[in-house]
């Protein structure tokens, strides 16, 4: 099917700011229930052969993510303050965002995870709190992101989880050397070791290979598609609708709203640096966290824009993620308009 | 069709030509091009004019349904083309020749060709140089300043002196350990490192003698058992 191409000017039903790990999970999600989808990504749309084994450029360089060189994180508390350069933040800056160059690890949350404020209560320094919805409320959804990404794990070995109702749709990935005097020495201690769910094909799925365990997985692209991403994955799930366009190299700089502060579209800069209002009836803000947070006009999200309270939760929830470097540091949640 | 500069081989007739013909289906096989330019080794299949690098080369071939073994086999191939290619000369474009003298001294003391190869071996001065004039291009101001002070601090500490790569071993590491807190010692520290390691396209680590050395096995594909412990874990069960 021919890929959508919509114009600016076009009102699209939604549009997703962000082709990442969330992005393209939405972009996804709506285009094949029929809403026609814009999808504006910051960096690249690169594919397998783009990818390589180099080092250099990969973990030492930004290959995969933002150079901070080009693209500094300021911080100001207020629009009166001058703003100061921040440590920058690394996030994937290209369609498939973060999934294409993360680690893998695909872990989905213990179910103690989402009251973590009844069982601990008021912890001094921390801000726990008690999601409204269960583990039990997202199993089915794990559930099936596990089988729309294609994720390699074995059921049950994991004493900790929390009930699942379906096992991963892909047998484990061989445990290697170190993984066998791991399992034994944390065996004798008593714990209870297990292969990690992982983004990465241990049997061919859906048309893509298996890995063929060359190693590099952290900050790396997969030049096989066996690694999980969205690029992968979902996102040309998307575009063989016929309804999604994702738009690379769009710079998202400001939420435009109407006088009754309803969303009417966003204004980005395209690959000439041009400045472009793409409009849209909806939008979904799937960028990291962080970014969310240290807008750079403050107005739209950090202080009284329509998305101040969704921002600060994104950003609760990025540093969250962070740690465990698993499921894409973006919090997933429509924008409604006009809230 | 492109001209490019340097040397080219034919490989019709080895392993390389059969495995060339094997997957591309070229009767010709094609021919090798060291971009002395890019520094990318090309492969050029004569009959569509088309150029290759060694990494599209080895996934261009591919469809989806692959095996281990079809790319061990190209990547024997393609090692087999990259040391041939590993002797061309190259031109240093951004440092002086006093530079690349003193330079050179030094990284053969950060890394030494003692009791194997070290930085002189794998070029790490030509990467120093290639890092100059692209990714690091904005470290440039540091070189100068930093080599300023080090010919100073030579002079010095021995006076009488010409040249860093004059001094004996012994002298260029006392002179090193006269700036090793500096922050141009960091910097110099990390390429030199990187140009012992990092991937030959980069004008360093020639002939692979930074990842021989550290044994690291630049291999796309690897298949169970990955090392001793997986292979014997069965009969250890036992």
């Amino acid at each position: 099917m021919k890929k959508a191409a919509f114009r600016p000017s076009d009102e699209v039903d939604f549009l997703v700011i962000g082709a990442g790990a969330s992005g393209g999970v939405i972009a996804k999600e709506l285009a094949t229930a029929g809403f026609r989808v814009v999808v504006l990504e910051q960096g690249p749309y690169l594919g397998p052969s783009d990818y390589s084994h180099d080092e250099l450029k990969y973990t030492i360089m930004p290959g995969l993510t933002n150079d901070p060189k080009v693209q500094p994180i300021t911080y100001r508390k207020s629009a009166q303050e001058p703003a100061k350069l921040m440590k920058a933040i690394e996030y994937g800056r290209q369609v498939g965002g973060g999934s294409v160059h993360f680690t893998a690890n695909y872990w989905r949350f213990h179910e103690s995870d989402f009251h973590e404020h009844n069982l601990f209560g008021d912890v001094k320094g921390a801000s726990l709190a008690d999601w409204p919805i269960s583990y039990q409320n997202l199993e089915p959804f794990y559930t099936k992101a596990e089988y729309e990404l294609g994720i390699s794990g074995l059921a049950g070995a994991n004493p900790f989880e929390g009930p699942r109702s379906k096992p991963y749709p892909l047998p484990p990935m061989p445990v290697k050397s170190s993984g066998v005097l791991f399992e034994r020495a944390t065996r004798k201690m008593g714990l209870h070791p297990f292969p990690a769910p992982l983004a990465v094909l241990s049997q061919p799925y859906r048309g893509r290979p298996a890995c063929v365990h060359c190693g590099f997985c952290e900050s790396f692209g997969c030049e096989m598609q066996a690694k999980s991403s969205t690029l992968v994955s979902v996102i040309p799930v998307a575009e063989e609708t016929g309804r999604c366009e994702i738009r690379p190299n769009s710079y998202v700089r400001k939420i435009e709203v109407n006088a009754h502060g309803r969303v009417t579209g966003a204004l980005y800069f395209d690959q000439s640096r041009k400045e472009v209002l793409q409009r849209a009836k909806v939008e979904a803000i799937c960028t990291d966290g962080v970014l969310e947070a240290t807008n750079p006009e403050g107005e739209e999200f950090g202080e009284e824009g329509p998305g101040r309270d969704s921002a600060i939760e994104s950003a609760t929830l990025g540093k969250r993620l962070a740690g465990s470097r698993g499921c894409g540091r973006e919090a997933v949640r429509a924008r409604r308009p006009g809230r | 069709m492109p001209t490019y500069q340097g040397q080219s081989h034919h490989y019709g007739a080895g392993l390389f030509g059969r495995l060339a013909k094997w997957l591309t289906g070229h009767e010709n096989g094609g021919k090798l091009w060291p971009d002395t330019k890019s520094g990318r080794i090309m492969w050029l299949l004569e009959e569509e004019n088309v150029l290759l690098t060694r990494r599209e080369w080895i996934l261009g071939s591919l469809g989806l349904v692959i095996t281990p073994h079809v790319l061990l086999a190209q990547q024997y191939a393609m090692r087999a083309v990259q040391a041939a290619a590993d002797g061309h000369a190259v031109a240093f474009e951004y440092l002086d020749g006093g530079a690349v003298r003193a330079l050179s001294a030094l990284a053969a003391e950060i890394i030494p060709s003692d009791d194997g190869p070290g930085a002189t071996e794998a070029g790490a001065v030509y990467f120093i140089d290639r890092a100059l004039l692209t990714f690091d291009a904005d470290k440039r101001d540091q070189y100068k300043e930093g080599l300023r002070q080090i010919e100073a601090l030579r002079s010095k500490l021995f006076p009488g002196s010409a040249s860093v790569e004059g001094l004996t071993r012994e002298h260029r590491r006392e002179l090193i350990r006269g700036f090793e807190t500096s922050e141009f010692f960091k910097i110099l520290r990390t390429h030199v490192v990187l140009g012992f390691l990092a991937n030959p396209e980069y004008g360093g680590n020639r002939g692979e003698v930074g990842w021989k050395y550290i044994n690291f096995d630049d291999q796309m594909a690897f298949e169970p058992p990955f090392g001793y412990y997986d292979a014997h874990q069965k009969d250890e069960a036992k």
